[in-house]
């Protein structure tokens, strides 16, 4: 791109505009800079991630291991198997589901594997056997007594206060079978005999009757290879399920869950309705429908109807699983780790402490927190970043072989100017003002999201937000009796109280959805970066996060101009020389546009 | 960005191409069918040391088009070279053939473009930062479409999935979580059994910046997300407040009122997978089984315990945050320690709180309503929930 100031002679003012727009792009992305900032930023995300890391050692079986907290089977479903559903592209939800299974596993399983996985394989076997159930009248009441009797069919309580497990259940006799089903094909119903069948039933002729009795036989049928808590499950979910309606937006769609339940066990796929959004329904073939039931019981969707299975992460610690190899993997990775502190062979190291950093957060993710996910952040950039051309061994060998070569150079009156420019500084590089632009921006989403989403929250409204965080006995250091004092001091003082309490959120609030506009101001940036300090500090005292609050303080240098670094870290003659060098990548050249 | 560079690339090149050849061996192994463990380690040594080649090949000449076709190719056949168990790491060379044959393509291209391609790429990942930060709750539906078709892999593999929703919509309280771990009868016929409860301070502060004790934390927080209006049946509730009558009855929660606020039941991912397998960890954890080295695990209760932030007033009262009746047990089964699986989904406590509470004290009679727990102890006594609902075992004295 042409980094050209004036406007040429013939363009338009439009094309005048690109052109400086894309001069402003350029000068902000990629005009070189020096990346001693960078180098600071891996040193300091560097001690923190080996810090990190170290933690993790006495914890390292526990979380990582294959009977950790998160064990490989937990870790394996959810890489392998965790269902991503559909995008919907219409209002109906019909096409994320076909089912909605049981809230609770055991029911699931009860339901899905232990009763319908062993419904008849052939559809229309299958759809006389659950005649009964779609013949039931669509008033919830009404369905729900007829699900009762078909209930009293198979299975009696052991006790008024049985619970639907197997052990309280039992089957019913032959015999408490029969005498129910006669009174339902008795040829008139006694006013007696009423409150035992369902209310549907009681005018309805003798031969209608007999036929659902009849339907309702070959119902309770299709329960025989299942346990009498099982059975009790299952009409639990059916009772459920007619109580929950669904808004039907076609003549043929469900207009319940029982219904939707019922289309999934009996649908069949029509030729003619290629697009129907309704299926896919329960599969003809065993094997292929004891599949997709294990799937359901598992992730509560159709396998058939999810985008996506398994999500896209990867870590050592899935495949080494031996206490030894652990250990010592994890010690390989905490010499890599000290290694990119130190800024030795950076390219090769940030790249492996990345690999790193990913493997143990992909592990055990229940153990994951912001921390982290700032830590990433971090470490994900330098690793793209020159971050080993600054403040690191990389750099002191570089300097040391290029002091070798000058003076040898010297010696045989050679050209010496290549040897100069690596000993007057760091090499300013495009690649550092691009990534140094991308924390900034990244930074700048963070706090943007971080303050946004609070304006949700009634407590940052009124200002009680920041009490919670500070007398929450979990996170804060209440523990510790001075500080415990400072909150009951805070307590007996409502003023003080309240008062700190909304200087606290009003600041948060205030520096969070702020700092993203006001930063990129030259004569605002100190005051942000400032105020950024203060938040963490604040975050890491008061809450106790206090590695959190050091990778955002990681993050929030980049707002620091390489020169200031230099400067505190006593270059001072460096940093002037390099002012003939363009521009540090955190001041920002005023653009109009 | 430095200037392209298309001539031989001497000793360099020839790491790469000792790099690619070293992960072509391990990937031949694949071809051949040779299987074992020990082969399986080496064809992973291998790969590690082929890709470190090309790496430091790449890192040294990072202007060398040839030396990323090379680098492509190499992370390419990584997938290949790696044995199947090691499964995960095709992401990870997936990841590094894009990463390479994206470089090589950025270090062809003529300047002008390639700041044109690296801006076109930021807009990508920055897209996918503004998906991940707007999915949350209810998302728009452009960012779920752009989050499932587009940016799933990306933000995925590079785990930027996180909103940056912090202590939002506002800080809540925090967890604990207690099991309470019941052994069958040992040799002699008698019946134990022991608690643990996690995290602890300052037990669990293993570190002096408390990460471990933080990273317990986050455990104890994937059981406290919870559907928010789950269906509760009359017959729920009459059980439930059947549950409470009896001298030791489970009693309810004055405070917490109507009885609905008393429920939580978990979303699915944490009651059919993390619980489940924290049990199974519980149940595995050396220091936790019968001391006789032989008596088994029978089962395992577990509670989410909400710690809760104590008001001002409540602490001007005299309260402070650490009393037992700061902690809201929530009851989230009853489970198998082998397989994790809940042994009662009927049971009328299940994810009902079980609460610690402070109840007149009968024998004192009237109590003036001014009279508190900690300045008049002797006008109340303590109802503990959990202890009456494990059975008289007292959790103050857990590990």
């Amino acid at each position: 791109m042409a980094n050209q100031s004036s406007q040429p002679s013939g363009l338009s003012s439009s094309e005048s505009g690109w052109r400086r727009a894309a001069q402003a792009w350029n000068n902000f992305f990629f005009k070189p800079s020096d990346p001693t900032t960078l180098g600071l930023m891996r040193i300091c995300a560097g001690i923190f991630t080996l810090y990190v890391h170290l933690a993790h050692t006495p914890d390292l079986y526990h979380f990582f291991g294959p009977k950790g907290w998160a064990d490989h089977e937990l870790a394996t479903a959810l890489r392998k198997e965790y269902a991503t559903p559909h995008v919907t592209w219409t209002w109906s939800d019909q096409q994320s589901y076909n089912i909605v299974p049981p809230m609770e596993r055991r029911v699931r399983q009860a339901f899905l594997l232990n009763w319908a996985q062993h419904l008849p394989a052939d559809p229309t076997t299958r759809r006389e056997a659950l005649e009964y159930l779609l013949s039931l009248p669509p008033n919830a009441a009404h369905a729900g007594e007829g699900l009762a009797f078909a209930e009293y069919l198979v299975i009696r309580p052991k006790s008024e206060t049985s619970r639907p497990t197997s052990d309280n259940y039992r089957l019913a006799t032959e015999e408490e079978r029969r005498q129910l089903l006669g009174l339902l094909t008795k040829p008139t119903i006694e006013p007696v005999d009423k409150n035992q069948l369902p209310a549907f039933v009681h005018d309805l002729t003798l031969e209608r009757r007999q036929q659902i009795a009849s339907s309702v036989e070959r119902f309770v049928k299709t329960m025989s290879r299942t346990s009498p808590g099982d059975i009790a499950m299952v009409f639990l979910h059916l009772n459920q399920q007619l109580t929950i309606p669904i808004s039907a937006r076609r003549e043929t769609d469900p207009r319940s869950e029982f219904q939707r339940t019922m289309l999934f066990l009996t649908g069949q796929p029509e030729p003619n309705q290629p697009d129907d959004d309704r299926g896919p329904f329960l599969p003809n073939n065993l094997e292929e429908r004891r599949q997709v039931l294990e799937y359901i019981t598992k992730w509560m969707l159709d396998p058939r109807k999810v985008y996506a299975q398994g999500q896209y992460i990867f870590s050592f610690w899935f495949h080494i699983t031996d206490p030894r190899l652990m250990a010592v993997t994890h010690a390989g990775v905490l010499v890599v780790m000290a290694l990119f502190a130190l800024g030795l062979w950076t390219r090769i190291t940030s790249a492996l402490t990345w690999i790193a950093v990913l493997s143990y957060i992909n592990r055990c993710h229940q153990m994951v927190f912001g921390m982290d996910t700032m830590m990433n952040i971090a470490v994900f950039y330098l690793t793209i970043a020159p971050s080993g051309a600054a403040l690191s061994l990389d750099r002191w060998l570089e300097k040391r072989r290029a002091l070798r070569e000058l003076e040898k150079a010297r010696r045989d009156r050679r050209p010496t100017a290549t040897w100069e420019a690596i000993l007057a500084g760091p090499r300013p590089s495009a690649l550092a003002t691009f990534v140094t632009r991308c924390f900034q921006i990244h930074f700048c989403f963070i706090y943007a999201a971080s303050g946004l989403s609070k304006l949700k929250g009634p407590a940052w409204w009124n200002h009680q937000a920041i009490w919670n965080t500070f007398a929450n006995p979990e996170f804060s250091p209440v523990v510790f009796e001075p500080f415990m004092q400072f909150v009951i001091l805070l307590a007996q003082h409502r003023w003080l109280a309240e008062i700190l309490m909304s200087l606290g959120a009003v600041y948060t609030l205030f520096l969070e959805i702020a700092f993203p506009f006001l930063v990129w101001r030259p004569v605002l940036r100190p005051y942000m970066v400032v105020g950024g300090i203060l938040l963490h500090t604040g975050i890491a005292l008061l809450m106790g996060l206090t590695v959190f609050g050091l990778f955002m303080l990681v993050l929030l240098m980049s707002f620091i101009p390489p020169e200031t670094v230099q400067r505190w870290l006593e270059l001072g003659t460096k940093a002037k020389e390099s002012k003939a060098v363009p521009a540090p990548p955190a001041r920002i050249d005023s653009v109009r546009v | 960005m430095n200037a392209t560079h298309t001539e031989p690339m001497g000793v360099y090149g020839r790491l790469a191409l000792g790099g690619l050849a070293t992960i072509g061996i391990a990937a031949l192994f694949e071809v051949v069918g040779w299987t074992s463990s020990t082969i399986s380690a080496a064809r992973v040594v291998l790969v590690f040391f082929g890709a470190l080649l090309v790496g430091i090949a790449l890192w040294k000449r990072p202007s060398y088009i040839r030396l990323y076709m090379l680098a492509t190719a190499a992370a390419f056949l990584s997938r290949f070279g790696m044995p199947a168990e090691w499964d995960s790491f095709s992401v990870l060379s997936g990841l590094g053939t894009i990463a390479a044959a994206i470089g090589g393509v950025l270090v062809a291209l003529p300047e002008g473009y390639r700041k044109l391609a690296a801006s076109a790429i930021m807009l990508f990942h920055f897209g996918g930062i503004l998906s991940a930060v707007t999915g949350p709750l209810s998302p728009p539906w452009l960012s779920t479409v752009a989050g499932i078709l587009v940016y799933r892999p990306y933000l995925q593999c590079l785990y930027l999935t996180n909103a940056y929703h912090f202590y939002s919509p506002e800080p809540g309280p925090a967890s604990q979580a207690w099991f309470f771990i019941k052994y069958k009868p040992d040799a002699n016929g008698v019946t134990s059994a022991t608690w643990y409860k996690f995290p602890r301070r300052p037990q669990d502060m293993t570190d002096p910046l408390m990460l471990s004790y933080y990273r317990r934390l986050s455990l104890t927080m994937r059981l406290e997300d919870y559907i928010p209006n789950p269906i509760i049946t009359d017959q729920m509730k009459k059980a439930r407040v059947l549950a409470a009558q009896g001298e030791n009855g489970i009693p309810l929660h004055f405070e917490y009122m109507p009885l609905e606020r008393q429920y939580r039941m978990p979303t699915d991912v944490a009651r059919d997978l993390i619980l489940p397998s924290f049990v199974r960890h519980v149940a595995r954890r050396p220091d936790l089984q019968h001391p006789d080295g032989q008596t088994k695990i029978e089962s395992i209760k577990v509670y989410r315990v909400e710690h809760r932030i104590l008001a001002p007033t409540l602490l001007e009262v005299g309260m402070r945050p650490y009393d037992p009746t700061t902690y809201l047990p929530y009851y989230l089964g009853e489970f198998d320690p082998e397989t994790g699986e809940l042994l009662d989904p009927g049971d009328p406590l299940l994810y009902w709180m079980v609460p610690i509470i402070y109840a007149p004290n009968p024998a004192k009679g009237d109590i003036p309503p001014w009279h508190t727990p900690r300045k008049n102890p002797d006008d109340f006594i303590l109802i503990d929930g959990v202890r009456r609902h494990t059975g008289g075992s007292d959790h103050t004295l857990a590990k």
